[in-house]
């Protein structure tokens, strides 16, 4: 019998085991394949980047990557586990252990590049159905469908790459494995290396986290995508070290009470050794349970409230900006269009601001080198504040959506060139805020707020072309601002095309909260769409990780509640073991991921914006957690069930 | 007094066609008195584990019926047998039948916690049959890190930790070396002698079976024929031997 009869042998007598593995993998391919053509479908990246959310896609997709590399992993530890023995075997009729390794990589070559071909065919169907409900979402009439290269190349290495890692990990710990190891392998249920100290560790890290989280969620400069990400590593590391090391704690606690601990050793035992045996398993449903909380809760929290988001985003109902001709409408037009609106109009403001010149300094938002610049009288006024800027000083207010000062940050200089002279002031302060309008509504990254008399002089010295004004209305109806946003628009339009620069021109748009209520409307039913898919790839993930937990352990819980039948176990004894245990593996990682989820949630609400919309967040995120948590009651019941079935049939 | 009386045990196995079934036992009868340690031998096949499953509760047979200190365990449905098994009956296998989770000192004493005794009493007689057996520097060890010896050792422990009515054992020294076996058959001497408990145990070991006080010898089903024990261990030993040969079944049948 040749090498190559026994592998081809092997592969016959379990192949349910290999078609666990290979599913597994394939469905892995098929989900990183789905997320990455997002990536390179370049009407979503130029959708995604128009509105500022390209983060997504990336977001997405890395989450995705996270997910594959723990449960092929998983897959494939349980797949060698349960082949111990039978290594152990060939072993012992002679095999070597490079026998071994040769049989463990040429299986695994093969599960690889069937699953890829599976993944890859099943990836390409699915993503076009995908891709044409996104683009249904963001209106979009054409769709193209080319498959970028890149993409195969991405799924292609990353799955390889984990492939890699995996076997050799494997070969590292069977490496150390002699066939007695082997043998006792499969009967070996304690991990002896756990820690107490660091469970307790481990729970501290979450608790510590989380409440960190909760303190700096309100402030602007840390609540960005890197404390969310940082956020997400450091709480698992915590649940990691509080799975791997919750039983033998359990039972330290527990064993200071005999009576207790000895009424209850059978569920603890069993509790303790599915915990040290299935850590990695549990740390994937516990991430998978957060995202799927995270992912659901938030997009239907966005959706739900881009009203107000909105509102407070953009605050003035409509706004533009007028200077230099740029935007430029006669009064008694304007007062026909504001005549005709389906609202009643109930106010305007005009602020009056100088559009400056500067040097230096700026990136893409910054193009045509200018800055709106108002005095902090005129400041505070519109916006009901008490800022105070002292003479030669100059404070910026960041208006872009990406974090970073954008070339100005505190205690930097900034010269302004008005006519022939040159005026430069220092940097008092930099950072996110709100300023008279809104990003759009002058093309830079940020607005200069000056002293009243240096603001007089450059004023003074300027010709009249860079004295411009914000003009502001306000409506009883925002929403039924569409024909005035409509008839502005095409005004400016056509007196803009006019003027010496119209692509310059145009970049001073109309904003309003309608439109931004309609764009955020677009992202939130994207978001909302993308998100809910991998919430329901993850239900389906963390179920069929779960079915497969059982499945690989039914025999030998069978063989244990065997034997404690024939010295007196009833029937409903071991239920209540079974269900304990069952419990535990099912609601543990519901709970840790409901704690990590809510934080991210909180989190979440402050970089979108602000409290206003924190309790209708959290009531969504309480929603999603009621709503996993039946869901979860549900299929814990039914393998319940079907499990003390198989165990005590 | 009596302790097991078992009356006309008919036991078939199998299928609805006469053809595939297999008659495992065949109007079997059977007393055990209080303190008796009897063996029971005969060729592979002839229904031995099939006998002390019934006897014990763990399966059903086909007709007859099996009382144990009075009780009945034929009309026992399976929650009282489990219940009945834990309280009055002690078990050894030949596969050890220890749990892998549980340290040695926690499977001793499982029949007590099954039956939800009070934690002093579960202590202190495991700690006084931990060291009647010589056992208890292992006691928190785990069975796969301990020898097969010091396993058999910690399942007789666990079978009289509940101070049962009768020990079954099957095949008790099936999976040992001889310097194992005659240590566990020393234990089981021991108990028998000592703590005056009655002893089945099923074995095709002509040397295990020389440490019982009485065997019986099953064929087909049935009891064949009975000898008890009179002068040494070895006397015996030799007379086993003869009545295998007479039996016509193999000697050391493994
Ligand atoms: N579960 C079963 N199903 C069908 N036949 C069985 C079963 N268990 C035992 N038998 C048959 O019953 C007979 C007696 O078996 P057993 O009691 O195990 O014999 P022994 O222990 O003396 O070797 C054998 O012929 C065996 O094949
Ligand atoms: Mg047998």
């Amino acid at each position: 019998m040749t090498f190559r009869d026994i592998a081809v042998k092997n592969l016959k007598s379990h192949i349910r085991k290999y078609l666990a593995y290979f599913l597994c993998s394939s469905f892995s391919v098929m989900v990183i394949f789905m997320f990455s053509t997002l990536i390179f479908n370049k009407q979503l990246t130029d959708f995604c980047k128009m509105i500022n959310v390209s983060f997504i896609t990336y977001f997405s997709l890395v989450a995705v990557i996270i997910f594959a590399i723990f449960f092929i992993n998983y897959a494939h530890t349980t797949f060698i586990r349960s082949r111990y023995k039978e290594f152990a075997l060939y072993m012992t009729l002679g095999m070597t252990k490079k026998d071994i390794n040769r049989i463990i990589l040429v299986e695994n070559s093969l599960i690889l590049i069937f699953s890829m071909l599976i993944g890859f065919i099943s990836g390409v169907l699915f993503s076009r159905l995908f891709q044409m409900i996104l683009m249904k979402l963001i209106n979009l009439k054409k769709v193209d469908f080319a498959f970028d290269f890149r993409s195969f190349l991405i799924t292609f290495l990353t799955f390889t790459l984990i492939y890699v890692t995996v076997i050799i990990l494997s070969r590292l710990s069977t490496r150390k494995l002699e066939i007695s190891e082997l043998l006792k392998h499969s009967r070996k249920i304690k991990s002896e290396k756990s820690s107490i100290i660091i469970g307790i560790t481990g729970i501290a890290i979450i608790i510590v986290s989380s409440i960190t989280l909760l303190f700096i969620a309100n402030n602007r400069d840390l609540n960005n995508m890197l404390t969310f990400m940082s956020y997400f590593i450091i709480a698992f590391t915590g649940v990691y070290l509080t799975i791997s090391n919750f039983g033998p704690l359990a039972v330290k606690i527990i064993k200071r009470r005999k009576g207790l601990y000895y009424k209850n050793l059978l569920s603890i035992n069993e509790i303790d050794s599915k915990f040290s045996q299935n850590k990695k398993i549990l740390l994937v449903l516990c991430v998978l349970s957060s995202i799927i909380i995270f992912s659901v809760a938030s997009p239907f929290a966005l959706y739900q409230q881009s009203h107000n988001i909105a509102l407070n985003t953009s605050p003035s109902h409509i706004e533009y900006a007028s200077v230099a001709g740029v935007n430029e409408i006669n009064r008694n037009d304007l007062d026909t269009i504001l005549k005709n609106s389906d609202t009643m109009f109930t106010g305007e403001k005009s602020i009056e601001f100088l559009k400056l010149d500067y040097k230096g300094g700026g990136d893409k938002y910054d193009l045509l080198g200018i800055k709106p610049v108002v005095s902090a009288s005129t400041y505070n006024s519109f916006l009901d504040k008490q800022l105070v800027v002292p003479e030669g000083k100059a404070v910026n207010i960041i208006t872009a959506w990406e974090p970073g000062y954008h070339g100005l940050p505190s205690g930097s200089r900034i010269e302004f060139v008005s006519g022939n002279k040159s005026f430069t002031y220092e940097i008092q302060t930099s950072s996110k805020g709100t300023f008279i309008a809104d990003g759009n509504v002058f093309p830079s990254s940020s607005g200069i707020i000056l002293n009243d008399k240096d603001y007089e002089r450059i004023k003074a010295a300027s010709a009249s072309d860079v004295i411009g004004s914000f003009k502001v209305f306000m409506f009883e109806d925002w929403k039924k601002t569409g024909n005035v946003i409509e008839n502005l628009k095409k005004v400016f339009t056509g007196s803009n095309s006019k003027l010496s620069n119209p692509v310059a021109a145009n970049m001073f748009k109309l904003s309003s909260t309608l439109d931004t209520y309609g764009n955020l409307k677009k992202v939130y039913s994207v978001m909302l769409f993308i998100f809910s898919f991998m919430g329901l790839l993850f239900i389906i993930t963390s179920g069929s990780v779960l079915y497969f937990k059982q499945y690989t352990e039914l025999a030998e819980t069978k063989a244990k509640f065997g034997k404690l039948y024939k010295i007196g176990i009833q029937k409903k004894e071991i239920k209540t073991i079974i269900s304990r245990e069952l419990l535990m593996t099912f609601f543990s990682p519901l709970v840790f991921g409901a704690i990590v989820g809510y934080s991210a949630m909180y989190l979440m609400t402050f970089m979108v914006g602000g409290s206003f919309i924190l309790a209708p967040f959290m009531e969504f995120a309480s929603l999603a957690i009621i709503a996993y948590f039946l869901f979860q009651v549900v299929f814990y019941l039914i393998t319940r069930k079907k499990y003390v079935r198989e165990i005590t049939g | 007094m009596n302790v097991l009386s078992a009356v006309n045990l008919q036991k078939v196995y199998g299928g609805r066609d006469e053809a595939n079934t297999t008659k495992a036992l065949n109007g079997l009868n059977l007393k055990i008195e209080s303190g008796e340690f009897i063996g029971v031998m005969g060729p592979s096949g002839s229904g031995k584990t099939t006998l002390l499953n019934i006897l014990s509760g763990i399966d059903k047979p086909t007709s007859g019926t099996v009382e144990i200190s009075g009780k009945n365990l034929i009309e026992m449905d399976n929650d009282q047998l489990a219940v009945f098994r834990r309280q009055k009956l002690g078990f050894v296998f030949q596969d050890f039948n220890l749990i892998d989770s549980l340290t040695i000192k926690e499977n001793i004493i499982l029949p007590l916690i099954l039956d939800k005794r009070s934690p002093e009493q579960m202590e202190a007689r495991a700690n006084a049959v931990m060291s009647l057996f010589e056992i208890d520097g292992i006691a928190d060890k785990y069975p796969y890190n301990v020898s097969g010896g010091q396993q058999q050792r910690t399942a007789v422990s666990r079978a009289i930790i509940n101070h049962p009515d009768i020990v079954f054992a099957d095949e008790p020294t099936g999976n040992l070396d001889s310097k194992s076996s005659t240590s566990v058959m020393k234990c089981l001497e021991r108990m028998n002698t000592e703590n005056n408990s009655t002893i089945l145990m099923v074995t095709h070991d002509s040397f295990a079976a020389s440490y019982c006080k009485k065997i019986i010898f099953i064929k087909d089903g049935t009891i064949n024929m009975e000898i008890v024990r009179k002068g040494t261990r070895k006397e015996f030993f030799d007379r086993i031997l003869d009545c295998l040969a007479v039996l016509g079944g193999e000697r050391n049948d493994i």
